[in-house]
């Protein structure tokens, strides 16, 4: 077997807070395959964004990385290596999407600027040139127009089409991976459609791998092949995307499954409301003892609180982290 | 353009016509002295429609050649100060930290002397200060509170999310700064340095009056002034027209500088 494009290892970051120490993400590994498509799925305040921002090492201040994390892309230790070199990997080999392409896009240049001065960066090439191959990539990512509007800033373009900007900027090297964190939730629904289009699209045409960060269940249905079901800083589950719909084992990634609504479920007469999660997520700095899912868990018993579950592997490509998976007779039903 | 705007910048350029072109609006040199007649303070006349000094000399062609010393001294000061104070305040603000922590308390223990004691100890110390003297002793008194709005600016400006995400297309720091972030700052620089002029025409009027600025014969406004403080009230020309033309071009630069901050609003990221 080939070794992996990406692989992470026991991800750790932490923060000095006032509160005491926060530990945002929490011993995450995954790996992802050249052109694999890895969804991140979690609620606000799990570690997604933090560990996407981690694989560029770009840790906002006073985040401390653990000494035994390890993220290894083609071959080189992200964590490690120079500055020099990290920034060669930044941009051209593994690029990120921003969720708010409001204020990820720099408001004082034009959106032919932003794209063209990552082909600046990373190549040889001249300012007519790169200029030139923004254009062609804004018109790539579906912007009518292209020239016309590569020479007008953030503000006089719609949300959607700043996203795709955003895209062109992020795929404008055709990077090997692209991290896509939240790409559509700052949009409307219908572009919502043609951005995530839009991606399936580029990444066939490049061959590149995704790794797609959302809280969004019906997104990563519809591109990743595999999931990570994250919670409290931790990984809770991972499948690949059938038998995760299909099976869920983890009562967190249950709950996610439950608490999404369906067209079907409001046309029904018996007015059933729709499942929530009780709870929220707790703060970082004090995770509950044993499994951090169980004081919103309706399965849980002692064992949980005394004893935290490891991530055990039940089939092939599922592993699960809960004490369920050794007692099923526990589950309530 | 806003009427606001309008006004004190038509102002403006004429007080830059008049400094560019003083050799050819005057009527006689600054320093000539009659050289026939005689040689007294006479007051405005047609021949002097400012009158002339006790040496016989025009105050106006020495009010319109001042105009060109007290402003250039104050723009070009102005420039070394913001200049300096912009890269300090954007180092200081950049790096964060315990550098940040050092610059800002050493910038504190600058503030803390007052900048007219400064002045006055360097000027008087060194005797006649050349004129690139006076400039570099004013510009670099004079950076301090650029510094601290750069800095300030530079700090709420580095974790927005386009900074993040130009780090993240691989953009050098450095780049990321100048390209990134220092656009955003214009503003702020524009209105502070325009205020700065304002306060170092006065500044460098008052050491000019007390003969620590500007050195005789040289025509400044605050020289001009000195020349004629011994007599204000028997020879008034002498003194009002420099300090007419002092007090105007301070108000306008005051009020430019009130007029661009409400246009560009500065600490607000322009969208």
């Amino acid at each position: 077997m080939t070794s992996p494009l990406l692989s992470v290892s026991d991800l750790r970051v932490s923060f000095q807070t006032d509160a005491g120490v926060a530990r945002a993400v929490d011993g995450v590994s995954f790996t992802v395959s050249a052109g694999e498509t890895v969804g991140i799925v979690g609620e606000s305040g799990c570690g997604k964004t933090l560990t996407a921002l981690s694989l560029l090492r770009l840790i906002p201040s006073g985040g401390k990385l653990a000494p035994s994390s390890r993220v290894e892309f083609e071959g080189a230790d992200m964590l490690s290596i120079p500055e020099r070199e990290l920034r060669a990997v930044r941009g051209r080999r593994m690029a990120m999407i921003f969720q708010e392409p409001m204020t990820a896009l720099n408001p004082v240049l034009t959106v032919g600027d932003q794209v063209a001065e990552v082909v600046r960066v990373h190549t040889k090439r001249s300012r007519s040139e790169a200029w030139a191959l923004a254009v062609a990539m804004l018109a790539r990512v579906g912007i009518p127009d292209a020239a016309a509007r590569a020479a007008q800033y953030p503000h006089e373009l719609s949300g959607g089409m700043r996203q795709r900007v955003m895209i062109a900027m992020a795929l404008v090297l055709e990077p090997a991976l692209v991290i896509a964190d939240e790409p559509t939730t700052a949009l409307d629904v219908t572009i919502q459609a043609q951005i995530l289009e839009l991606l399936r699209e580029l990444r066939e045409r490049i061959g590149m791998a995704v790794l797609l960060i959302t809280h969004d269940l019906g997104v990563v249905a519809e591109m990743a092949s595999r999931v990570l079901v994250m919670y409290a800083g931790e990984v809770v589950e991972e499948a690949p995307v059938e038998s995760l719909f299909a099976q869920p084992i983890h009562p967190y990634t249950e709950g996610l499954l439950a608490a999404v609504p369906s067209l079907a479920l409001a046309s029904q007469t018996t007015q059933e409301r729709l499942r929530t999660i009780p709870g929220t997520v707790p703060p970082p700095t004090a995770w509950p003892s044993g499994c951090r899912f169980r004081d919103r868990c309706e399965h849980a018993w002692e064992r949980c609180a005394t004893d935290a579950p490891a991530l055990v592997q039940v089939q092939p490509a599922h592993r699960v982290r809960c004490h369920l998976v050794q007692e099923p007779e526990r589950r309530r039903t | 353009m806003s009427r606001r705007l309008l006004w004190p910048l038509a102002a403006l350029v004429v007080f830059l016509i008049i400094a560019a072109g003083a050799p050819w609006l005057s009527p006689a040199a600054p320093n000539a002295i009659p050289t026939e007649g005689i040689i007294a303070s006479s007051p405005p006349s047609a021949a002097h429609p400012f009158g002339t000094d006790p040496s016989g000399r025009d105050v106006l062609s020495r009010v319109l050649h001042g105009t060109r010393i007290s402003l250039g001294i104050a723009l070009l000061s102005v420039a070394i100060a913001t200049t300096v104070g912009t890269l300090f305040g954007a180092l200081s603000g950049w790096i964060g930290g315990r550098l940040d922590a050092i610059l800002m308390r050493l910038l504190d223990v600058a503030l803390s002397v007052p900048r007219v004691l400064v002045l006055l100890c360097v000027s008087a110390l060194w005797g006649a200060l050349p004129l690139p003297g006076l400039v570099l002793l004013l510009g670099l008194t004079g950076w301090y509170d650029v510094a601290r709005l750069v800095r300030g600016d530079v700090f709420a400006l580095k974790d927005r999310e386009f900074v993040v995400a130009a780090r993240a297309m691989g953009t050098g720091e450095t780049r990321v700064l100048w390209r990134h972030v220092l656009p955003h700052i214009w503003p702020t620089l524009v209105v502070t340095a325009t205020l700065g002029i304002a306060h170092t025409i006065a500044l460098e009027a008052g050491l000019s009056f007390l003969g620590l600025g500007v050195q005789p014969p040289q025509a400044s406004w605050g020289s001009i002034l000195s020349d004629g403080s011994a007599m204000v009230s028997s020879r008034w020309w002498i003194t009002l027209f420099p300090g007419i033309a002092i007090v105007s071009a301070v108000m306008t630069c005051n009020a430019l500088g009130d007029a661009l901050r409400e246009t560009l609003a500065p600490g607000q990221v322009a969208a």
